[in-house]
């Protein structure tokens, strides 16, 4: 006999008293993103205050124990008005279904990595979309704006000077960042008035015990008077490995007995990790990246390690779910002295200067390498600060409260349903800034008609000023279809529009 | 609106009338004959009424490669304008609405229209029709463009006529040359229904990933059954987004899953496959 099931509301059990449900929508392992990692430490830690549900991509993700996975398309058959939301949003493509939601589902939006460029650029968001983002910045850097829309030209650059997070404000309830350097960056961007809800909670600390440094060892194969630097997760150009390796020869040079493990995946068309480490001769035999890691093998590796290097430049705020780790298992951490990482405290990790990194870098590996217990007395700090910052259920107490004192905020509207059908006379004075005020306030697909008194009128306009559209148009309205209206109906040109979210 | 109580027996009713009529169910969202009419079009005839989030779903939906009705202007249009082309060279159509306040553009392309409600418009034949098996009676009103409500209405009756088993009750009257009714009364549904997953609104959402839009059931048991090619891994199985209890078993013709559930919903019910899965043939029955 089959079980007879009823379709229920997710996190619903009829036999419990009843509480306050809350969807989240959030990637979840087995996706290889330590979002997804830190989304199911959360969930699990959350499940202590709301009946909770995990909307993902993967319908077969793994979420913890009695946690419902539903489909994000369906979930707002399953959400009540005004129900608790919370999105777990980050800078790749895996999360574009997150961004998705969160313009139909507004609450709580944790901000992972303030700049969402790449998310935008690799989610199908459109170029439309990107411009509209830009445009949300400061005056001065419409230069390169104009360099995308123009020359479709997009710079590594671009992806500190345009954060891409205005839609994402504008559309939550509140939002969650892992720093004040973040608070402080999306305010410095964004201004004061449209950041007043960002709230601060700092990445939790895995739950349950690490494992022991001599176990983890002896799983790994590596031997116990091996001083171990470790660096882990997606090998990024950010993560300065340039300068990583460059100290690490250094410190050999200078006689430090030491080996490098990457424990985590290469993204070569960032930095060309393997090939870097080839080029380095005194690195042969010490060096060694492992690619992606499941949970059990990276937090082994973070156990085993007597350092975890996590430096970061440029920052752009982002948060770290190695160093989290790092600290559960009492292993000294050294960091850039920049962004999130510079609200440490000073005697819970290293600080390594962005000027001279590489020297004082290369000093500090070589000084710990030779006096281990120097390494354990930072490692056992940062363990205490950490248990005392960064304890799961504080930080899921400290979600809670956001989210409650977030319900009654209202948020901007997601676009309308109807088409909207803007009109302006196109004499010739039309101007671009006629065009954008005829446009203000429509948000997604739109119509513009620009009325001419004939078509002979509308032909002269047209030969007069070439590329009349390309001049008029601001450069966030995608251009989907043009037609020319002819009598009976009234002349002129019909523009299809689709026009992204913008303040 | 909720679904359509009487849709296995209205279904049979106008399979039987009209055997060559082209079905454009534009009720989707509120109860219309999908899924108990094969081969019918899916659509809405307002998407911009729908919800924000629903609307984007049923957008990511395409039939036979084409998106629903509601969701691409031109075919939308062509459709409306009772382009042959569009309608694949059908004679008669049929076009189900929720409401029949926009029923007159339809009639005018000579369509006609099936409406739950609503007022009718001017200078059309109706039909009016009562149905129940037995209960709850449903009331319905069939539109027509002028002069051929007396042939449906003869059409219907010899239809009931060819259906009806025992305890079957119909009539028809015709009150006015513009104006019939006609009434049956079942003892009960033929609810048991084959689907061709092929011809079923569909959403290919990436790998191992599939949606089939099922429609508005009415929210009583029903048992699902999937056959897929021999040897197929068991998909897991959602029902609106939320994973369903499934038994399956193979044997010579392949795997058979079956899943029992109680729709809660009156939106359009979704199937959610995940793995790598395409049924070969889908049932719904009591």
């Amino acid at each position: 006999m089959l079980a007879e099931s009823r379709i229920t509301a997710p996190g619903q059990d009829p036999m419990s008293a009843p509480r306050d449900a809350l969807t989240v929508f959030t990637p979840l392992p087995p996706e290889q993103n330590g979002i997804a990692d830190y989304a199911a430490l959360l969930l699990a830690a959350l499940a202590a205050h709301y009946d909770c549900a995990a909307a993902c991509e993967d319908w077969l993700a793994e979420a913890p124990a009695g946690i419902p996975v539903i489909d994000p398309a369906l979930a707002h058959r399953h959400l009540a008005p005004g129900g608790r939301v919370l999105h777990q949003l980050g800078n790749n493509p895996g999360h574009g279904f997150v961004l998705r939601a969160l313009r139909q589902h507004p609450g709580v939006t944790t901000l992972h990595d303030p700049g969402l460029l790449h998310l935008h650029e690799t989610a199908g968001e459109g170029v439309a979309a990107i411009l509209a983002g830009m445009a949300d910045t400061h005056p001065a850097l419409a230069p390169y704006a104009r360099h995308l829309r123009d020359h479709g030209l997009s710079s590594r650059a671009n992806h500190l000077l345009f954060d891409l997070a205005g839609e994402t404000l504008a559309r939550s309830r509140a939002v969650v960042v892992h720093s004040h350097f973040a608070a402080a960056r999306l305010r410095a961007l964004h201004g004061a008035a449209r950041t007043e809800h960002v709230a601060v909670v700092m990445h939790p600390l895995p739950p349950g015990s690490m494992p022991e440094r001599a176990e983890a060892r002896a799983r790994l194969g590596i031997a116990a008077d091996v001083f171990l630097v470790l660096t882990a997760g997606f090998a990024t150009a950010a993560k300065r490995f340039d300068w990583l390796i460059e100290a690490l020869e250094q410190a050999i040079a200078a006689g430090a007995e030491l080996r490098w493990i990457h424990a985590g995946a290469e993204r070569a068309e960032e930095f060309a990790l393997s090939a870097r480490i080839a080029e380095r001769p005194a690195l042969a035999g010490r060096a060694q990246v492992t690619g992606w890691l499941a949970e059990a093998a990276l937090t082994d590796h973070i156990a085993a390690a007597d350092v975890l290097v996590n430096l970061r430049f440029p920052s752009a705020g982002e948060s770290s779910g190695t160093l989290a780790r790092g600290f559960a298992a009492g292993v000294c951490c050294i960091v850039s002295d920049t962004a999130g990482y510079a609200e440490l405290p000073r005697e819970a990790v290293l600080h390594i200067p962005l000027a001279g990194a590489t020297p004082a870098l290369a000093a500090a590996l070589g000084a710990l390498a030779r006096d281990p217990a120097l390494a354990r007395a930072i490692g056992a700090a940062g363990r205490r600060f950490a248990l005392r910052e960064m304890a799961l259920p504080a930080v899921a107490e400290a979600y809670r409260a956001v989210i409650e004192e977030a319900r009654e905020r209202t948020v901007a509207a997601s676009p309308a349903g109807d088409v909207a059908l803007r009109v302006l006379e196109a004499g010739p004075g039309l101007s671009a800034a006629a065009v954008e005020a005829a446009l203000a306030g429509a948000t997604g697909p739109c119509r513009l008609f620009l009325a001419a008194p004939d078509l002979g009128a509308l032909a002269v306009l047209t030969l007069d000023r070439p590329a009349l559209l390309k001049a008029v148009l601001p450069p966030w309205a995608g251009l989907r279809a043009v037609r020319v209206q002819a009598p009976p109906a009234h002349p002129g040109l019909l523009l299809d529009l689709d026009l992204p979210w913008r303040p | 609106m909720a679904a359509l109580s009487t849709a296995p027996l209205l279904a049979a009713l106008l399979r039987q009338a009209l055997p060559a009529v082209a079905v454009l169910d534009a009720a989707l969202a509120g109860g219309g004959l999908h899924p108990w009419f094969p081969g019918a079009r899916c659509g809405v005839a307002a998407p911009a009424a729908l919800p924000d989030a629903e609307r984007a779903l049923l957008g990511r939906f395409r039939q036979r490669g084409a998106a629903l009705f509601g969701f691409d202007p031109a075919v939308d249009a062509a459709l409306l304008a009772g382009a042959a082309a569009a309608w694949g060279g059908a004679g008669d159509r049929l076009v189900v609405l929720g409401d029949a306040t926009d029923a007159g553009a339809w009639i005018a392309g000579g369509a006609m229209v099936l409406a739950r409600g609503g007022p009718a418009p001017a200078g059309c034949d109706q039909v009016m029709l009562l149905l129940g098996a037995p209960t709850p009676v449903e009331r319905l009103a069939l539109l027509l463009p002028e002069g051929r409500g007396a042939a449906l209405l003869a059409a219907l009756e010899a239809a009931a006529g060819a259906l009806a088993g025992p305890g079957w009750q119909a009539g028809a009257r015709a009150i006015s040359p513009r104006l019939g009714t006609f009434t049956l009364l079942a003892p009960a549904l033929p609810a048991a229904i084959a689907l061709a997953p092929e011809e079923m609104p569909r959403d290919e959402v990436g790998p191992g990933r599939l949606r089939l839009l099922l429609g508005c059931l009415p929210p009583r048991p029903w048992r699902l059954r999937a056959r897929f090619a021999p040897g197929t891994p068991p998909p897991r199985l959602l029902l609106d987004g939320v994973h369903q209890a499934a038994r399956h078993q193979a044997d010579a013709g392949g795997l058979l899953l079956e899943a029992s559930f109680t729709p809660a919903a009156d939106s359009p019910l979704v199937l959610g496959l995940a793995g790598q899965a395409v049924p070969l043939a889908l049932g719904i029955g009591p």
